[in-house]
């Protein structure tokens, strides 16, 4: 991980944990070809930096390889819980696995939000081990429009953020490519607390109930090192 | 179902992403594959280049063809590249000395490590035809977990493949990889001739026939028919 992802990571770190609320959902925005390096920075925020425990949803790769890609980054996962969303039809059907749960597949996104219910309501289920949950993270949503209809992945996010709001002390977290799915992020857009804007360069901006009181809808610029300053807005 | 929408990356090459849908599908592993000359390293080159241009991280791996230095001496001639880019946004990293003293096992752990480290959206490995007379084991089998692990890493790969004079393509990289671009070089009616053929590319309508290239010092390598 190069200087900017760490800053990033950081400042990610920052605003999330200042926000307050029983339950969050944030929203960042960014190309689809960066949507795997930012989930990574995000959960250097998470876990490392806020030492947090939740939830990672795999859909673009199996399991084992974001674990690989977290210990060669040096980030401590073992407070993270993985459903694997696309390895049952690699035939990898691991059960009794802590910290790991394999879901029907892409397809089954009724089957989904059961695994991430029964993972928040039954922290003592057999093959998770889990006392709490802070967050939850997909890697990444867009890919779940290769598999289903756009409506079905409209119904399944509803209900998603419903069990969210509904649950103590649990925020999410989507990174979309608003400009490749813009319905969908203008769907997220009208549920989430937070907005940020990622770009390729790891500059970013914000908007909605931003931690310190600054007023909702206001773009900030925030301050990395090396942004091109030119292409910011203010 | 609608069909998939697949997020897909500019190839770089002027009148080459008209022939596949607009580009290369993200993540993929493409082999362009060609005898001496054909202009491999001039397409990867041009590639990572593009993606520099937009911002993308790119990563290129040399192996046993021609070490960094020199390749970077000779392609630096080329009006697209941007020497503001060498070791920030395209990191060029030589396999060889590597590839001399370690198993195929090994060679992944380390390619891992280098992307890890980089986390580029584009990566070149070239050529990756020679690695194959290095290593002990199944060469099928290493070029499995290759192209798995690089696809995985949520990259667009090229692997370039050279072709001897009485091949067409190297049939074992092309049945592990998502598409096979092959760059002909060719004698008709005393002159030399340059083509292009794409020869599969997964989830993509692609034109098929032999397309007429030039390489040109602006802009490296060219499709002419589609450009005309």
């Amino acid at each position: 991980m190069n200087e900017k992802s760490v800053q990033l990571s950081s400042r990610l770190a920052e605003i999330i944990g200042k926000q307050s609320g029983s339950s969050i959902v944030d929203t960042i925005s960014a190309s689809s070809i960066n949507i795997a390096s930012i989930n990574i920075i995000v959960l250097k925020s998470m876990l490392d930096i806020l030492k947090k425990q939740g939830i990672f949803v795999t859909i673009d790769r199996p399991h084992q390889y974001v674990q690989h890609l977290l210990k060669i980054h040096k980030i401590d996962y073992s407070k993270l819980t993985f459903i694997d969303v696309i390895s049952s039809y690699s035939g990898d059907r691991k059960k009794g696995v802590p910290g790991l749960a394999i879901s029907r597949g892409p397809f089954s996104l009724s089957d989904l939000i059961d695994l991430i219910r029964l993972t928040k309501a039954t922290p003592q289920a057999e093959y998770l081990d889990l006392v709490k949950l802070d967050f939850l993270i997909f890697d990444n949503i867009c890919s779940l429009l290769i598999y289903n209809t756009p409506e079905s992945v409209m119904k399944f996010l509803d209900r998603l953020i419903g069990l969210i709001r509904e649950t103590e002390g649990i925020s999410i977290v989507f990174v979309v490519d608003r400009e490749e799915h813009p319905a969908l992020y203008e769907f997220l857009s009208l549920h989430s607390d937070l907005l940020m804007d990622i770009r390729k360069d790891l500059s970013m901006e914000f908007s909605g109930e931003v931690p310190g009181g600054t007023e909702t809808g206001e773009h900030i610029g925030v301050e990395m090192a090396e942004t091109d300053r030119t292409q910011r807005r203010m | 179902m609608k069909a998939p929408t697949f997020t897909r990356i500019n190839s770089g090459i002027p009148g080459l992403d008209e022939m596949i849908e607009g580009g290369f599908p993200f993540p993929s592993v493409i082999l362009v594959a060609g005898g001496a000359g054909s202009g491999k390293t001039t397409f990867a080159q041009k590639f990572l280049f593009e993606g520099a241009n937009k911002g993308e991280q790119g990563l290129f791996f040399t192996t046993l063809s021609e070490p960094t230095q020199w390749m970077l001496r000779f392609s630096s001639q080329f009006d697209f590249v941007n020497p503001e880019y060498y070791g920030t946004k395209i990191v060029y990293h030589d396999l060889g000395p590597f590839l001399r003293d370690h198993d195929e096992d090994e060679l992944l752990e380390y390619i891992d490590e280098q992307i890890a480290r980089v986390m580029p959206q584009r990566i070149v490995i070239d050529p990756i035809t020679v690695v194959g007379a290095l290593l002990d084991s199944d060469y099928r089998l290493f070029l499995y977990d290759l192209t798995t692990r690089l696809k995985n890493w949520q990259a667009t790969s090229i692997l370039t493949g050279e072709v001897p004079p009485n091949e067409i393509y190297p049939s074992e990289v092309s049945y592990a990889v998502d598409g096979v671009l092959l760059l002909i070089l060719t004698e008709e009616e005393e002159a030399r001739r340059k083509y292009i053929e794409i020869l599969k590319l997964r989830g993509t309508s692609h034109t098929t026939g032999k397309q007429s290239i030039d390489i040109s010092r602006k802009e490296g390598v060219v499709v002419l028919k589609a450009r005309f």
